[in-house]
């Protein structure tokens, strides 16, 4: 085959390290060819992207023990450095996960771009006076060019007015627009292959969006192959041509993003994909994956999926498991079951759907009833506006710049509600749960708290202070790494003064809620992973049996299958506990699996509000509109409709009338001169001139 | 109560066999240069701790016949121009030198400790008035400053104590304040907060502990540098007086005899070297460790 561009063939890479040998890639093979998307799925930890590394020759301090790489028909594995310097300019080029950690924060953009350009086009020796452009050592009208050409690949992977971005430093772009210019940097050379390592992971639904297109278009036009890394199905179903999915360093299955999607043969991918929220019906419990990935020091043998697969035999657990190939080029299965039919239904499942019905069945009451039970929050035209001034000399000058991190927001919720706040990141979601919370202080507007207006946390009784919890988003900065599980989640029963063996039941039930062992009790932060020690977060904040809990981000951090099982516990919680919920992500398949109603959020002002199958089904505001299209669907052949272009506006200049309106495809010169009022449509509301027609589209 | 013992005995043995097999003591051993700083530090403090017992002589017995010996079997480093047995002298010496510099470092460590956890805690005007305490102290260069405490308070050594634990806890404050500042705003902090724990509890319970890293590796260099301030003072007369078996001191008058006993200066030299080598060895080997910016990942991967 002369079309194939990188064969992977049995590819073994250990990592030395004190607790042992890590097998971190177990035998993998698989091939790109020419001009092809290949997506590279799996959770954390299955060796997606040492894989990548090893493509490179950038495995450090790894070790290739077996197999072989062929990139453009030369061995990687028997390179020499010269070698593997041009093939990593010329054949093959790298986007890493975050754009913050690859720009080189004391050069602007522009300058990194043509230094890519320059290093592709003259190969030799790169001398250090060069690069100084001092006038004896080299011209600077050449460099000019190089520059220029820097602003026609920035402007090729859509970074907006690149002739006045160019001259920007890293740390004035937008997490989305850096990433583009990493994407640039590797596209200078003109590569046959790009590797990106979870390029979008750190990006917005609709800045991914945007650049899953940028990637599709590059492709087209150029016949770029490209080797995409990604924990997230949905953004392989978006634009891959075939899937290898992987699991503890091993290949499960390849194929093409079709035939996986939907029919998928071996049982890990099976799984993976029944654990998306979106797959599921909004009312029922997700489908988890039990157990977790295998320990990569253990010795192993036969599938590393045993443990956790139903289908498990003896043989799977013992043998060495044959991979077959599917006929018709559907790519490839490691699965000895690989030969059950479609029609196969799983046999039990953790979490059969139904098990929820009854607890979260009950629609919440229409706004306008009478008899509608007074809420645990209210917000009443609350913002949070930061002054800017950085000092009393600035302020006594007048340079009263502020940013309005929120603003004139009216809100409540309901008793043993999930009311979901979305929105894209910056938008002043974070800044309202601590209003709610009291970590902040409205600068206008009040809080009620059950009736009654609340200030921060110091002027709040204790009554009010648990009748809140809260679970932040970070794993590794919301517990304290020095306190044990126990102290933790006994820390607000101790505070309420209650005693030791009180405290010590307490946290007992409390573990027991939420899934965790007694055992772990005594653990520190450090010997348990991000979905128990979220778990911790949720026991800490359910400890004072609060109204309402506030869950900032909960899942983002984790993978799917972890995400399922922490999402089932908050569900189990609610229902047993008539808990409500403000949940905050933006993450959109999440949303609509959890929440009752929906709230979206967009330079601090609401722009919607309503029950969620009302929101997500027939969406009344263009944003919202928007952020539903950028939602990578699963569905193979469906192409997004048009992603939202643009950045967002800072808030601390925000557009005059209504704040979306330069980024709103439906905007007009009325937009512009007046602030759109809150419409009450039905159930919900919306911010916009256009709610009332749309809502009445089919 | 017996259940209530075996379970602190089982969550000792636990803590213990933690430290024992965790990658930062693996760490820690992996450099030969910690493992000698180490090495140096415990055979002072067994020196300190038992130095009557192996001392042959009485550090202060005079013996005129046997003045300027060199070294022999009977004095392993010879004996002074009084006769006494510098072997024994030093290793009193270590004693003091050693229980000084803990005494000063203690004090500068809890007034250091105590008033950046203040000021970083509290902020605003108070933060404002401490940093402002903290820049006047570490305006003056701290060896001087004890100098003139000393010179008023007059030559003794509970003085020279006082005079170096006086100069040096600006830098503790410094760097308490700065970690309280960055963990003051982690999540953790902000729950405690929101759940209605107390100012008090949150600075001692959170604050504190996760501040104490790089404070103890400050605390070890500074012991070294404490010895040689301490041995400083003294060999210009502002600490120990004559009789008693001060390294400083015994430099001093060595010193008058560089060119017939060579012994009676170089001893001493050396013990200070060493002891200063040791500190800070092992000070970088828990920098090493104990650095929150190279430390072992907080998470397993999942």
């Amino acid at each position: 085959m002369d079309s194939t561009l990188l064969s992977i063939d049995n590819l073994h890479t250990q990592f030395q390290t004190r607790n042992g040998l890590v097998r971190a890639v177990e035998g993998v093979s698989m091939t790109v060819d020419q001009g092809e998307i290949v997506g590279l799925v799996g959770e954390s930890g299955s060796g997606k992207s040492v894989t990548a590394r090893s493509i490179v020759g950038l495995q450090d301090p790894g070790e290739i023990v077996r197999g072989s790489i062929h990139l453009d028909d030369v061995a990687v594995t028997d390179a020499t450095d010269r070698q593997l310097r041009r093939l990593r300019g010329d054949t093959v080029s790298m986007v890493f996960q975050d754009p913050t950690e690859t720009l080189n924060p004391v050069f602007d953009v522009g300058e990194q771009i043509a230094e890519s350009i320059k290093v592709h086009e003259e190969p030799g020796p790169q001398r250090l006076l060069e690069y100084l452009h001092l006038p004896p050592f080299s011209s600077r009208s050449e460099w000019r060019e190089y520059r220029e050409r820097a602003i026609d690949l920035m402007e090729q992977v859509g970074i907006a007015s690149p002739a006045d971005r160019v001259d920007a430093y890293p740390h004035e772009l937008s997490g989305g627009q850096r990433q583009r210019a990493g994407v640039a940097i590797a596209l200078a050379s003109d590569p046959d292959l790009v590797i990106a390592d979870e390029p979008t992971t750190a990006l917005d639904a609709t800045t991914q969006a945007q650049l899953l297109e940028r990637f599709r278009q590059y492709n087209a036009e150029r016949g770029t192959a490209i080797l995409l890394i990604t924990h997230d199905l949905g953004v392989v179903a978006e634009i891959c041509d075939r899937v290898v999915v992987m699991y503890a360093g091993e290949v499960m299955e390849t194929g093409p993003t079709e035939r996986i999607l939907e029919d998928p043969r071996h049982p890990y991918t099976k799984a993976l994909l029944e654990c998306l929220p979106q797959r599921v019906d909004r009312e029922s419990r997700l489908p988890t994956i039990d157990g977790s990935v295998p320990e990569p020091t253990a010795d192993r043998a036969g599938c590393p999926f045993a443990p956790r697969c139903e289908y498990a035999t003896a043989a799977c657990r013992d043998e060495e498991v044959p991979t077959v190939a599917l006929a018709d080029d559907r790519g490839s299965v490691t699965c000895v079951e690989s030969n059950w039919s479609e029609s196969d239904t799983p046999p039990s499942r953790t979490g059969a759907p139904g098990a929820r019905s009854e607890s979260t069945a009950a629609p919440e009451s229409a706004p306008g009833d009478s008899d509608r039970p007074s809420p645990i929050v209210e917000l009443e035209g609350v913002s949070r506006h930061y002054s800017l001034a950085s000092g009393p000399i600035e302020r006594l000058l007048g340079d009263d710049d502020t940013l309005r991190a929120v603003d004139g927001v009216d809100l409540e919720i309901q008793a043993g509600e999930t009311l979901a706040l979305v929105g894209e990141s910056g938008c002043g979601k974070s800044t309202l749960a601590s209003l709610i919370t009291g970590l902040e202080r409205p600068t206008t507007g009040t809080v009620r708290i059950d009736g009654t207006p609340v200030g921060s946390v110091a002027d709040r009784d204790a009554a009010t202070l648990t009748d809140v919890g809260v679970v932040f988003q970070d794993p590794h900065s919301s517990l304290n790494p020095r306190l044990t599980v126990e102290r933790t989640i006994g820390e607000p029963l101790r505070s309420v003064g209650w005693n030791r063996p009180r405290r010590t039941d307490r946290v007992r039930e409390l573990l027991d809620r939420v899934g965790l062992s007694e055992q772990q009790a005594t653990s520190y932060p450090h010997e348990l992973s991000g979905g128990q020690i979220q778990r911790v977060a949720i026991a800490r904040a359910i400890a004072l049996d609060p109204s309402l809990v506030v869950l900032d981000e909960p899942v983002s951090a984790l993978d799917a299958s972890v995400q399922a099982r922490l999402l089932n516990v908050l569900a189990d919680l609610q229902a047993d506990l008539d808990l409500a919920y403000l949940f905050i992500s933006h993450d959109l398949t999440v949303v609509e699996h959890v929440a009752d109603r929906v709230a979206v959020m967009y330079l601090g002002e609401l722009m919607e509000v309503g029950p969620a199958d009302r929101v997500f089904d027939r969406p009344t505001h263009p944003y919202t509109k928007a952020l539903l299209e950028a939602i990578p669907s699963l569905e193979p052949d469906s192409s997004t409709g048009t992603s939202l272009e643009g950045t967002r506006p800072s808030p601390v200049e925000p557009p005059s009338g209504c704040v979306f309106r330069d980024r709103c495809p439906m905007a007009e010169t009325d937009c512009a001169e007046t602030d759109p009022d809150q419409r009450r449509l039905g159930p919900g509301r919306a911010k916009c001139h256009f709610a009332t027609t749309d809502a009445s589209d089919p | 109560m017996i259940g209530r013992f075996e379970a602190l005995v089982a969550g000792l043995r636990r803590r213990y066999r933690a430290v024992r097999t965790s990658r930062a003591t693996a760490a820690f051993f992996a450099n030969p240069l910690n493992v000698i700083g180490l090495v140096i530090v415990a055979t002072l403090t067994i020196a300190a701790v038992f130095g009557p017992v192996i001392a042959p002589y009485d550090p202060t017995s005079q013996d005129l016949v046997n003045r300027l010996q060199p070294p022999t079997l009977a004095h392993p480093m010879g004996t002074d121009q009084l006769g006494r047995d510098v072997f024994s002298r030093l290793l009193y010496g270590a004693r003091l030198s050693l229980g000084i510099a803990v005494a000063v470092t203690v004090i500068r460590l809890v007034l250091g400790t105590a008033i950046g956890l203040l000021a970083g805690y509290a902020g605003g005007l108070i933060d404002e008035l401490l940093m402002r305490l903290v820049d006047v102290q570490l305006a003056f260069p701290g060896l001087v400053l004890a100098l003139v405490v000393a010179g008023i308070l007059g030559p003794s050594l509970r003085n020279v104590m006082l005079a170096l634990a006086v100069v040096g806890w600006a830098s503790y404050a410094r760097l308490v304040r700065s970690s309280v500042l960055s963990t003051k705003e982690r999540e953790f902090v902000q729950a405690a907060r929101l759940m209605g724990v107390s100012r008090h509890r949150i600075a001692i319970r959170h604050l504190l502990p996760n501040t104490i890293g790089p404070i103890i590796v400050l605390a070890t260099m500074n012991l070294g540098t404490v010895i040689l301030g301490t041995a400083g003072l003294s060999f210009i007369g502002l600490g120990a007086q004559p009789p008693t078996p001060e390294w400083g001191t015994m430099l001093s008058t060595g010193r008058h005899h560089l060119r017939g006993a060579w012994w009676l200066a170089n001893a001493p030299g050396a013990a200070i070297m060493l002891t200063v080598l040791g500190f800070n060895l092992l000070g970088d080997g828990l920098r090493d460790v104990l650095d929150p910016n190279h430390d072992t990942p907080l998470e397993k991967p999942t």
